[in-house]
């Protein structure tokens, strides 16, 4: 292509070094456009580089996971799993329903020891400092003025803890009766500086609440007998798989060793090569030839032992399958307490099940194979369906992003039933009914929100958010919410308000551009017809722009999927597909997302290994999401524009 | 004569980094936080008031990351609450740098409830059912009803892995699990949850909001540091060939007044 002759006129700075200078200054625009692209393109193929050696080398670890004879204990070990999870449904509703006949005794004994505990750390710091002094005395002894002037300063904190100066107050003991409670707080004003027992009287309602529990527990003594020996059945297959997981953990290690050592003596080969003395290089030479002590692994041989004891384990699976048989005629048909007869009736549905799943064991780890090799697709598709993220364990590393994905995407949705409505009102209410000045007011103030730090809203979302959602939720007014109480402090739904506070602006400031694109024509025309404001708006504008809105709440979604630093702090970062079962309260579960677990994990894997390659899966799977996210974004924004062509 | 030049720019550059070095040493100590987040900090401030000039930076982010640091050179000390595994140590070997293990002090990891859990004690059996999930209500266990919540360090821990092994027999933690980044954090969400259960270094067990939980009738004070289920050793990693000043510090860490300093924050001297 011939060079367009320069249209800067003659004498102008630019023409001073005649032709070149527009075009130096044409091409530093397109390096820059041009770096910007090559920049994206090394990123994408560092993520692809560092990513895709994951899968063979977690076909590998599974490989020798299946070798070494793992993957068959782990189809009995889940039977134990299920086994000690029905016993502890028994278990809790047996405690549950004795717990409920003891209520009194129980708070009696909780209020108590509640009064106490605050007494105690309102002169905790008197006491603390009297004990170290004594400590420290030797034989000396204490100087009198200092003991003197710390016992006054403990008997000024007595004073105000019995007056309930400290914190909230003595906490109230609707249940003990005024001459306890005074007793109480006696013991306590004459109780030794030095000394942190408690008053008789705790010893005695604590008595009280055994001889309760005991009593509760008499009529239920064949109930208990029935879950004694349900709990019993599984001490034979415990101990087998206890001491076959030991024999194949024993190759697992022996293999790995092996593998360890043929890695020490290449690498320290390696390292001898580039060596820059003769000593260092001989010896590093020296200690490469030491470093391989070990045979390899013969799988065949070292698995017998355990495929010798399959009658055993069959043996013990049939004692599981009895013992459910025995258990269910021996339950109680009905329990009083109405949490004990919940847990009791969840233990019948899930009995049926669990029936099921011991019975095809023992044909399982008859058919099981060890030298039928892991497919590349199975571990692909284990990683992307897998249920189970378990890392830094003793046992097996398995990556399955199932828990994580749930957990972004039930975030997610939390923040976008938060910011949609928020954001788009608040676009329509700016752009198409408020007057010049609040507009003024209201677009930079919105936008401002995406100007905070996202770690700053993370310290809000522990420190405030949490803490008052939690302490809400306890009050007896939103029992009938789901969920409410709420057990954990960190929970998605704070994770997910904080989000969607994020993501208002991106879907306000979009959403605002889109109303503002609809042409002027089509209010007009509406006007025209004798349509009314709202008309216009919701009838003619909304609909006009609602690829432009649907664009940006897709950008949002974005935003919130990648956004990491908030999730980490406030989501209570707990790898767990969450319990459904609870229906909305599934809200407010703790969980893990796949941006916090780049974060949490990816400073502590060392270089380069099937963690760390993991880890960068998991960010190619998170890259591809949002880029399919703003795809799709463009497109709706291209395909149903409107008026513009 | 260039030669001549070019030698004795070189040796004065090389003098006047040297003294560079000297004049304002910094010492990196990179690793556990159960030893990092406290100890350390209180024995490097007590170092330098002695040694005038010497600086530190203490990055307690848990044991698996003084190693990669060390091999790296990027530390001159590493922090680790558990042993280094052989991996660990030749992945060093192969850059050229031989570490050195150094016994700390022991430290005791101890189970602590929420202040208002009337549980006083548990057995080990009770403990590792607990963590591996086994048992999922604080009546199982003979506390008031409720369900536990388990708080634990994260994979990257040292105490993390030294849990798994003394209280678990190397069995998975329970799914439900909460990872957390350090023990101020679980002592922390253990204060403001009354079902929370969780583990932190005895130094860290008489925090605000939470009380400890005697095992096995043992209760987890210095003084039963032998006979407590879950005691253990902690360590200083340090290459061989490191400059005086560091070896100096882990010398006056495990020295007698080091252990002193160690004893009054909650550890157990050697």
């Amino acid at each position: 292509m011939p060079e367009t002759p320069s249209q800067v006129p003659a004498g102008h700075p630019f023409r001073r070094k005649g032709r070149g200078t527009d075009g130096l200054i044409k091409f530093f625009f397109a390096s820059n456009a041009g770096l910007t692209i090559v920049i994206l393109v090394l990123i994408i193929v560092f993520l692809v580089r560092e990513g895709a050696g994951f899968f063979p080398d977690y076909r590998k670890e599974l490989d020798l996971y299946r070798k070494s004879g793992l993957e068959l204990i782990d189809i009995p070990r889940k039977d134990l799993t299920a086994h000690e999870q029905m016993s502890s449904l028994l278990n809790r509703a047996y405690y549950a329903q004795v717990n409920a006949a003891c209520r009194t005794e129980m708070l009696r004994s909780q209020e108590a020891s509640a009064v106490m505990s605050y007494l105690g750390e309102a002169v905790a710091p008197a006491q603390s400092a009297l004990q170290r002094v004594t400590e420290n005395a030797g034989d000396a002894g204490v100087p009198p003025e200092l003991q003197q002037s710390l016992t006054a300063k403990y008997k000024a904190l007595v004073a105000d803890g019995l007056a309930g100066k400290f914190g909230d107050g003595v906490p109230p003991t609707p249940h003990l009766a005024p001459e306890e409670r005074a007793q109480l707080l006696a013991a306590f004003e004459a109780r030794d500086p030095l000394s942190s027992d408690d008053p008789p009287l705790i010893a005695a309602l604590q008595e009280q609440l055994s001889a309760k529990q005991a009593a509760a527990g008499e009529p239920l003594a064949s109930f208990r007998e029935a879950i004694d020996a349900f709990a019993d059945a599984s001490v034979n297959l415990d101990t087998l798989v206890m001491e076959t997981g030991d024999t194949v953990k024993a190759t697992k290690a022996a293999a790995t060793l092996h593998e360890i050592e043929v890695t020490k003596r290449d690498t320290l080969l390696e390292a001898s090569a580039k060596a820059k003395s003769s000593e260092l290089r001989q010896q590093l030479e020296t200690e490469a030839r030491e470093s391989v002590t070990t045979e390899a692994v013969d799988f065949a041989t070292s698995l017998q032992p355990v495929l010798d004891r399959l009658p055993e384990f069959t043996a013990a699976n049939a004692e599981l399958a009895t013992a459910i048989n025995d258990v269910q005629p021996k339950l109680p048909a009905k329990l009083e307490d109405g949490k004990a007869d919940r847990y009791l009736s969840t233990f019948r549905k899930a009995a049926g099940e669990y029936t099921n799943e011991i019975s095809d064991t023992t044909a399982a780890m008859q058919a099981w194979k060890y030298d039928v090799p892991v497919g590349l697709g199975a571990t692909i598709w284990g990683f992307i369906t897998g249920r189970d993220w378990i890392t830094g364990g003793e046992w097996q590393d398995f990556y399955g992003i199932m828990p994580l994905f749930t957990g972004s995407a039930i975030i997610a949705v939390i923040a976008l039933t938060l910011a949609i409505p928020l954001g788009v009102g608040a676009a329509i209410y700016t752009n198409q009914l408020a007057g010049r000045r609040q507009q003024n007011f209201i677009k930079p103030v919105i936008e401002f929100l995406q100007a905070i730090p996202s770690v700053v809203l993370g310290f809000l979302g522990i420190a405030v958010l949490g803490t008052i959602l939690q302490e809400t939720s306890m009050k007896d007014a939103f029992s009938w919410v789901p969920g409410f109480p709420i057990q954990q402090r960190l929970n998605m739904f704070t994770a997910g308000c904080l989000l969607g506070l994020m993501a208002i602006p991106t879907i306000f400031s979009l959403s605002e551009d889109a109303l503002n694109n609809v042409p002027s024509a089509f209010a007009e025309a509406s006007d025209a017809l004798g349509a009314s404001k709202l008309q216009t708006v919701f009838r003619v504008i909304c609909p006009a722009a609602i690829s432009g809105i649907l664009a940006a709440v897709l950008l949002g979604l974005g935003r919130v999927i990648g956004e990491t630093m908030v999730v980490l702090l406030v989501a209570g970062n707990r790898i767990e597909i969450p319990d459904f079962t609870e229906g909305l309260g599934v809200f407010f579960q703790p969980a893990h997302t796949l941006t916090g677990i780049i974060a949490q994990e990816l400073g502590e894997v060392p270089f380069g290994s099937v963690h760390y390659r993991a880890l960068f899966v998991v960010g190619m799977v998170l890259f591809i999401m949002v880029l399919g996210i703003n795809w799709t974004a463009q497109r709706m924004l291209h395909k149903f524009r409107i008026g513009h062509d | 004569m260039r030669t001549i030049i070019r030698s004795a720019a070189a040796s004065l550059f090389a003098g006047a980094m040297l003294a560079a070095t000297a004049g304002a040493q910094t010492i990196s100590i990179k690793g556990s936080d159960t030893l990092g987040a406290k100890l350390v900090p209180q024995l490097s401030e007590s170092f330098s008031s002695k040694n005038k000039g010497v600086k530190f930076e203490i990055a307690a982010e848990g044991s698996s990351t003084a190693f990669p640091a060390l091999a790296n050179g990027t530390a001159h000390i590493g922090m680790s609450s558990r042993k280094a595994k052989p991996e660990e140590i030749t992945a060093a070997r192969a850059k050229g740098i031989k570490l050195k293990e150094v016994e700390a002090c022991h430290d005791m990891i101890v189970v602590v409830v929420n202040k208002g859990n009337p549980l006083k004690t548990l057995t080990k059996d009770q403990v590792a059912k607990i963590f591996t999930g086994q048992v999922k209500d604080w009546s199982e266990v003979g506390g008031a009803p409720g369900p536990i919540s388990i708080y634990t360090r994260n994979t990257s821990s040292g105490t993390y892995k030294d849990w798994q092994g003394l209280a678990m027999k190397g069995r998975n933690y329970a799914s439900g699990s909460q990872k957390l980044a350090g023990n101020e954090q679980i002592a922390q969400e253990v204060a403001k949850n009354k079902n929370g259960i969780g583990y932190v270094g005895l130094a860290y067990a008489k925090s605000n909001g939470i009380h400890d939980v005697t095992i096995d009738g043992v209760q987890p004070v210095a003084a039963n540091a032998k006979k407590y289920a879950y005691s253990r050793a902690c360590y200083y990693y340090i290459p061989e060939n490191a400059d005086a000043t560091a070896k100096a510090f882990v010398d006056f860490a495990i020295g007698a007044e080091g252990q002193k300093i160690a004893q009054r924050l909650g550890f157990v001297p050697n």
